[in-house]
């Protein structure tokens, strides 16, 4: 900033002593201050061509030292950008692949809750039955915490594995009913399968997510 | 059996802890990879189930140590992991002494199969 002043302090000064000096009386009374005649004194004229061309050159190395600053801003602000978009990258990879992991942990859960629900409650003994009681309300834990996890999800997955996710999820719900004690979860197959094809999504879409690294 | 799982996930170790004393195995468990050398080292088990993506130190990890201490026909070791098919290291794993696989999520009919399984072949 301090080079700019100076250079526009000088520049003005060159201009006014130029313009003063070129108007002053060259003592000639034949002719006036600019008249071209080749009996006059063209002292004025030359003076304002070098101070015009001295005025020039100093605009010119102002303007080139106005644009050399301004971009090295405009890199500057481009590199932190770069910085700045590669780190929220980085945070949404790291969360991408915490949910992902989470997701399957919660499904793998869940498919061992069910399972053993549906197998101790269909088992004669009654110490089994008793677990597999137990484990509904493990159930109703589960799923909440991939409830959880998958809000977390909104803007690092694909909303259409998502709405599978929730789909699964609901149908779980409602194939246990809250007054129905003792009674299997219904349609175990289907759930088990919509859940490890989903699982599958999931592995492939970590796996094209560390390709794309 | 003596059964000792390893796994970073609670509810897993908890789910596949209560079916296997359901039925009628001992079981133990290690919250993580050097935790379960370390039993292993220390104990005899029958049978290991394995977590292959754990953080800090994997299923891998877990294998490549028990065969750098000799430790790998101790027992017999399944390896729950959510990619068979594309791990690369599959056949390493193998050669190491792994005994087999069971695909994540596991399935509570394939893990008592799997159990029995291998029931039958150390009787």
């Amino acid at each position: 900033m301090l080079h700019k002043g100076v250079i526009l302090l000088v520049m003005f000064i060159v201009f006014v002593t130029i313009i003063i000096y070129a108007i002053q009386d060259h003592g000639d009374d034949k002719c006036d201050i600019f008249e071209l005649h080749h009996e006059c004194d063209l002292s004025g004229w030359i003076t304002l061509i070098y101070g015009d061309l001295l005025i020039g050159i100093t605009l010119a190395l102002v303007f080139h030292y106005l644009v050399s600053d301004s971009n090295k801003k405009i890199e500057a602000a481009a590199i932190k950008t770069d910085q700045i978009l590669s780190e929220i990258k980085r945070i949404r990879d790291r969360r991408a692949t915490y949910v992902i992991q989470a997701l399957k942990n919660q499904f793998g859960s869940l498919l061992l809750c069910i399972g053993m629900i549906n197998n101790f409650l269909d088992s004669d003994d009654e110490k089994k039955k008793a677990i597999g009681e137990a484990k509904r309300r493990d159930l109703d834990r589960i799923l909440q915490k991939g409830q959880s996890v998958l809000d977390l999800s909104i803007d690092v997955l694909d909303p259409m594995i998502i709405e599978q996710i929730e789909k699964v999820f609901t149908s779980i719900t409602d194939s246990t009913p809250i007054d129905s004690e003792g009674d299997k979860i219904q349609d175990f197959d289907k759930i088990k399968n919509k859940i490890k094809e989903i699982t599958a999504k999931l592995n492939e879409y970590e796996h094209s997510a560390k390709i794309l690294k | 059996m003596k059964i000792l799982q390893i796994d970073d996930n609670d509810d897993i170790r908890k789910f596949v802890g209560m079916t296997v004393s359901a039925m009628g195995h001992d079981y133990e468990d290690a919250d993580g990879g050097r935790e379960g050398v370390e039993m292993i080292a220390n104990n005899q088990y029958d049978m290991v189930l394995l977590d292959m993506s754990m953080p800090e130190f994997s299923g891998i990890d877990v294998v490549n140590d028990l065969a750098s201490k000799n430790l790998m026909g101790k027992q017999k070791i399944v390896i729950f992991s959510a990619s068979v098919r594309k791990d690369d290291n599959i056949d390493d794993l193998l050669e190491k002494g792994v005994h087999s696989f069971l695909p994540k999520p596991v399935d509570i009919d394939e893990l008592m199969s799997k159990i029995g399984e291998i029931e039958e072949e150390i009787k």
